[in-house]
């Protein structure tokens, strides 16, 4: 079972899909959970999900608007699909007749 | 103070693997943090990854490494030390009644033996955990100053603590020792050992002729023990450790 960073992670992972990167996944989790997403967090959940297996990460080519450094460019393997999908299903299953699942469908539009 | 902070963001980023410390200071470009949040953002993750490799089994086991040197150090920086502060205080040697060809044996037995242990305590602890090797050099640091007195210092940080470090180095950079070399440094701690031994031994039948009025005569006061082939199977057992972790690396 995926932690809600890790989830988070793979969701803005596969999103920006060939885009993805540190930088790139950390604005994709700010802007969806408007918290802060720390820099340290970031890249030992990565690390930690590539030893599960669910990421594959490798170095990109250096840009100039990095002052010529390179981006650790990360990529949703075929596992990490699966366990970002059971874990929404998961998600979604445990929400499923409570308060605040119920107050979220009469919001909806 | 941003001069500081980008300073310190420059230091601490060097401890980060190199490709994560390009990713990680190309992300912080990047996203045009300043110079607080960025070194607040980089504390997390040197913090997360030092926490990190703690809970691996290598740098709990490669301190084993250090046992021996540091058992095999005291004796000698203890006799070296003893000489200095003889010849310091009296002008002459501190001697047991052997003749000086023995003191001679023993001073390179006593400067050799704990160079080779240290040397390989540091090896190992530089292949087995390069990124906690940091802490057990504090750790040996700190150790040397509290038995930092004048005729123990000197000899604690030119048989201890430099070879110690230089193992550490040529851990990290050019990882364990090959089968041969391994067999070499084993066999050479273990002669060391023995020699030591049987001087130890020569030592304590002179002071005991002595004591009793008599003389030396010639015999050697070696009680045969165990001590050099733990010796070898010690060093030899670390070493084979490295170069199994150097094997499963490459």
């Amino acid at each position: 079972m995926l932690g809600e960073f890790e989830y988070l992670l793979l969701t803005a992972a596969a999103r920006l899909g060939a885009d993805a990167y540190g930088a790139a996944m950390r604005q994709e989790i700010e802007a969806a959970t408007r918290r802060r997403c720390s820099i340290g967090a970031l890249y030992t959940t990565l690390d930690r999900l590539e030893a599960k297996g669910f990421v594959k990460t490798w170095m990109g080519e250096p840009t100039p608007q990095r002052g010529g450094r390179p981006k650790r460019m990360v990529r949703v393997t075929a596992k990490g699909m699966q366990a970002a999908s059971e874990f929404y299903a998961a998600v979604t299953r445990a929400s499923r007749g409570v308060a605040w699942e119920a107050h979220r469908a009469g919001v909806q539009p | 103070m941003n001069k500081i902070a980008w300073w310190l963001v420059d230091i601490l980023s060097r401890t980060l693997d190199p490709d994560e410390r390009d990713a990680v200071r190309g992300d912080l470009v990047e996203s045009g943090e300043s110079a607080g949040q960025s070194l607040r953002g980089l504390i997390g993750l040197v913090v997360r990854r030092q926490v990190a490799v703690w809970n691996d089994w290598r740098p709990w086991v490669a301190p084993l490494g250090l046992t021996a040197p540091v058992l095999s150090g005291v004796l000698g920086i203890g006799w070296i030390g003893l000489q200095f502060r003889t010849i310091w205080t009296y002008g002459v040697r501190f001697e047991a009644g052997l003749p000086v060809t023995d003191d001679i044996v023993t001073l390179v037995c006593a400067t050799l033996l704990p160079i080779a242990w240290a040397w390989s305590g540091g090896l190992v602890q530089g292949v087995l955990s390069r990124r906690t090797a940091w802490v057990w050099c504090v750790g040996a640091l700190l150790a040397g100053r509290l038995h930092a007195t004048l005729f123990w210092l000197l000899p604690g940080v030119v048989l201890i603590l430099i070879p110690f470090l230089c193992g550490v180095y040529r851990g990290i950079r050019r990882g364990g020792l090959g089968a041969g070399r391994a067999v070499w440094l084993a066999a050479a701690i273990a002669i060391l050992t023995l020699i030591m031994q049987v001087e130890d031994g020569r030592s304590h039948l002179a002071f005991a002729a002595w004591s009793s009025g008599g003389a030396l005569d010639g015999r050697l006061a070696w009680t045969p023990s165990m001590l050099p082939f733990v010796a070898i199977v010690w060093q030899f057992g670390l070493m084979s450790a490295t170069m199994r972790l150097k094997e499963n690396n490459t």
